[in-house]
């Protein structure tokens, strides 16, 4: 079912980033020949565009709330990375981008037991 | 903990080990620590991977669960908690509840870490309740996504609403899942600050799902395998605690014994 969710300034400008890496990802992958993670990459950057563009308020899909979780896991991985490299401010840029992220998950899964109950 | 085997190599081995230990403990119970069916928490996905594995009704009738994020892959992890049942994991809509262990003396909590859980959620507020209620004073907590954790995933900062109200009735130990390795975590404030009368965390994400690395040293941290499928086994008693993670060949890997905390025994004598 789709759930309006209210979303902060915070966790738009989050999905905003988070859609520019994935994009950047995306294409990478399309570079190196993986179509299938590049074309999934591009669709969860589409997804969070799409949430960024519905503004303060946005109905949120099943597939989209799992797109937003499935893209805050990959910039898990790509702070996990910054990381490793000593890139601490990235890293912890993108933490808190991730963070608001499952905020969003969190909300949904919510607001979705309550229609359901 | 339990999919398609080739993502999830370890299910049938845990499952067999557990049928193992309840062969010694026929009191024991199961505490299921979330996404136990991969990867959406299917009805399909239960009925195919689960069933055959930790569905066995020798296990099944004695597990408890709190529910993880690949549970809310379905509509509100309605398959999830039709599966377990209102007793053993609550409803899509009051998905935390709580349980006295009479004969431990302990009280067991299951919380919900993919819904809101913030200091003015529902569920807080619920959980505030019903710790200043309980009957027993040692207090055991389950919920999917750690506070803490040196594996997939790290640290979360959800969870510390939580933690902060169990830190503040006294709890001692809390069990998470999520990351797929085994650690176990020194009693801490929930600032991260060693405290031996604060709460102890234990990530036990060996059930079955293919296991990840280190990816960081995590402070407080005091013992984690990245490499065994296995389960915790906990003996709880009125005034202290045994842990025992046994991999799947039936070594016990990391064990030890804590006293149910001094705080708790100065509150009750007040």
């Amino acid at each position: 079912m789709d759930i309006t969710l209210t979303l902060s300034d915070d966790e738009r400008h989050a999905c905003r980033r988070a859609a520019a890496l994935l994009r950047a990802l995306s294409t990478g992958l399309a570079d190196i020949a993986t179509r299938h993670e590049s074309d999934t990459c591009a669709g969860y950057a589409a997804t969070l565009d799409r949430i960024v563009a519905s503004g303060e308020c946005c109905a949120v899909s099943p597939d989209g709330k799992i797109d937003v979780e499935q893209a805050s896991f990959i910039l898990e991985g790509i702070r996990d990375g910054l990381d490793n490299a000593d890139l601490d401010e990235g890293a912890d840029f993108i933490q808190r981008d991730i963070e608001r992220l499952n905020d969003i998950v969190f909300r949904y899964n919510s607001a979705a037991g309550k229609a359901v109950g | 903990m339990c999919g398609p085997p080739r993502k999830n190599p370890g299910a049938a081995a845990t499952a067999a080990l557990a049928q193992r230990l309840i062969r010694d403990h026929p009191d024991a119970m199961i505490l299921a620590l979330g996404d136990n069916a991969y990867n959406s928490g299917r009805v399909d996905e239960y009925r195919e991977h689960y069933e055959p594995t930790w569905g066995h009704p020798d296990l099944l009738g004695r597990t408890w669960s709190c529910p993880g994020n690949h549970d809310y892959r379905t509509a509100a992890a309605a398959p999830y908690f039709a599966y377990f049942g209102e007793a053993r994991a609550g409803t899509p809509r009051r998905s935390y509840y709580s349980l006295p262990l009479a004969g431990a003396g302990w009280h067991l909590v299951s919380l919900n870490s993919e819904i809101e859980q913030d200091a003015h959620s529902t569920q807080l507020r619920w959980l505030r309740a019903d710790l200043a209620e309980r009957r027993f004073a040692p207090v055991l907590a389950i919920w999917h996504r750690p506070r803490w954790g040196s594996g997939a995933h790290r640290d979360s900062k959800k969870p510390r609403w939580l933690l902060n109200e169990l830190y503040e009735a006294r709890a001692e130990v809390v069990l998470n899942g999520h990351a797929h390795h085994y650690e176990r975590f020194a009693p801490q404030r929930p600032d991260q600050i060693p405290d031996p009368a604060g709460v102890r965390q234990f990530i036990v994400g060996t059930g079955g799902r293919r296991l990840h690395g280190r990816t960081k040293d995590t402070p407080n941290s005091e013992y984690a395998r990245f490499d065994q499928f296995g389960l915790l086994k906990l003996t709880l008693r009125p005034d202290a605690y045994r842990w025992e993670f046994i991999a799947v060949d039936d070594r016990v890997l990391d064990t030890g014994l804590q006293p149910v905390n001094q705080r708790e025994r100065e509150w009750i004598s007040l």
